[in-house]
């Protein structure tokens, strides 16, 4: 899986491209934590060009979450696909991994 | 000179004879019919004096015996045994084997070893037409036949994991008066991620359903040891014990990006009062006696999450006729998709609940269900 990061203003946005499974997991943990260590904790994962999620991946977007939230910032999120967030809202985890519609919008307002 | 007690104890070790057909070895089976399109395929294993097979096509039997035969002269001679034309062959023109039923006359076979290399038995294609293989085709032959051993010595390890399973699944479902209850798992692979119990606590019935996302054996384990953290200190309320497992899979897994969803319930026998917590899994429903249903929903995180969740209960009346319907998002790929709710009412209603949790799970078997199906019912009598 091609994973692009790119910084700015302060938002790492990291683009993870084709299937986030098993494999791709590491991978997106990898360069969020890299990110972290960089000094940029709010990161949006944008789901624009992701074709599909499996549980692992899902475990894979809750440990980001947890591990930017430890380093004081906060991980969002976006264009997710349909199928995504359905899991998401069955699961519930829609509470704390909110979708939003583009990675340019998902911290505005903060 | 074939040392035969060795022969045999290697073959008493491996612990497959007499065991089920294994869809991992039957689907090498199916490949090697595929591959060399011939009409009998089997996968042999000489037991004393007989040949029992492990999987087989168009043999019609799972034993025949071992004297005389094509696969013990294969395991004799440990090496690809090719027999082109058995009618033609003097060493089988006379076999009962060629003159009588199956009338053979194509036979190749390839010996599988025991992990201490020992011929315990073969993969051989069969035909009642003279055949030739190619130098590639042999080589295809052993490949398989590697895979077959590679099974075989598996197998073992795996039916291991299976066998805990199976212990920790419910061995009988406690007395429950005015209720029927009932509950089943059917694994995709060889083991399941899935678990359900039922247990008796004071005047309660304790039900739950769980799913740990993934599959294979680390999630079975996972699932283990969640149900033996629920199943402890029963006086507790359902949000503590809830509560314990968060923070015990947080524990150890904080790194494995594994998550459990999780249906854990507690139903008053007397008053149909079912109270639940429900963490990420949002399958379970009450089905009304009138054939309408509703899910018994809350906005509780999976398990596992370490989000600092606090665990609530919410609760439900069963009144006589209903049933509480919890299962795996397994079960949805199966059902009707149009209608999966009217699908449940309806095989409810005509099997009973006993009855509907079987047809889940030969549902799931036939369809080849992607992932795990476990289903538990609980229905209050009318």
């Amino acid at each position: 899986m091609n994973i692009a990061v790119t910084t700015a203003s302060g938002i790492a946005t990291i683009a993870p491209e084709g299937r986030l499974t098993a494999v791709a997991a590491p991978q997106l943990r990898q360069a969020v934590q890299q990110s972290i260590d960089a000094g940029t904790a709010r990161i949006v994962v944008d789901m624009a060009g992701t074709e599909f999620v499996d549980s692992s991946g899902l475990g894979a977007l809750i440990g980001a979450l947890k591990a930017a939230r430890l380093a004081g910032g906060d991980l969002r999120i976006a264009a997710v696909p349909e199928a995504v967030r359905t899991v998401l809202r069955l699961t519930n985890l829609d509470r704390v991994l909110r979708a939003h519609d583009s990675a340019a919008t998902a911290f505005d307002g903060d | 000179m074939i040392d035969e007690p060795r022969r045999q104890r290697a073959l008493d070790e491996l612990d497959v004879v007499d065991t089920p057909t294994d869809e991992r070895v039957d689907r090498i089976t199916r490949l090697a019919q595929e591959l060399f399109r011939v009409p009998m395929v089997s996968v042999t294993l000489l037991d004393h004096d007989r040949q029992w097979r492990k999987s087989e096509i168009g043999l019609g039997g799972r034993e025949a015996p071992r004297a005389g035969s094509f696969c013990d002269a294969t395991a004799r001679l440990g090496a690809t045994n090719v027999v082109p034309d058995a009618a033609a062959d003097p060493a089988w023109a006379d076999s009962p084997w060629v003159q009588g039923d199956p009338h053979l006359r194509f036979y190749a076979g390839h010996p599988l070893e025991a992990p201490g290399g020992e011929h315990v038995g073969t993969l051989c294609i069969l035909d009642t037409e003279p055949r030739e293989l190619d130098e590639r085709q042999v080589a295809l032959l052993q490949e398989l036949a590697g895979w077959v051993q590679l099974e075989l010595a598996r197998s073992r390890e795996l039916d291991g994991a299976l066998l805990v399973q199976r212990a920790l699944a419910p061995q009988r479902l406690p007395e429950a008066p005015g209720y029927e209850l009932a509950g089943a798992s059917a694994a995709a692979g060889a083991i399941s991620g899935d678990f359900w119990d039922i247990v008796a606590h004071e005047d309660d019935l304790r039900v739950t359903v769980a799913d740990v996302m993934g599959k294979g054996t680390g999630p079975a384990i996972i699932a283990a040891s969640v149900r033996a953290s629920l199943r402890t200190a029963p006086h507790r309320d359902l949000a503590s014990s809830v509560a314990e497992v968060d923070r015990l899979l947080e524990e150890s897994l904080s790194e494995a990006n594994v998550f459990v969803t999780a249906f854990h319930s507690s139903l008053r026998l007397e008053t149909g009062e079912l109270e639940f917590v429900d963490a990420g899994h949002s399958l379970a429903f009450a089905l009304r006696a009138d054939g309408s249903w509703e899910r018994l929903r809350s906005t509780g995180l999976p398990l596992g999450m370490g989000l600092g969740e606090d665990r609530r209960s919410a609760s439900v009346a069963l009144e006589p006729g209903d049933a509480l319907l919890c299962c795996s998002d397994g079960l949805l790929d199966i059902l009707d998709a149009e209608r999966p709710f009217e699908h449940v009412s309806r095989t409810l209603a005509e099997h009973g609940p006993q009855g509907a949790v079987e047809e889940a799970v030969r549902l799931a078997r036939e369809r080849r269900a992607p992932d795990d199906v476990t289903v538990v019912v609980v229905r209050r009598s009318a």
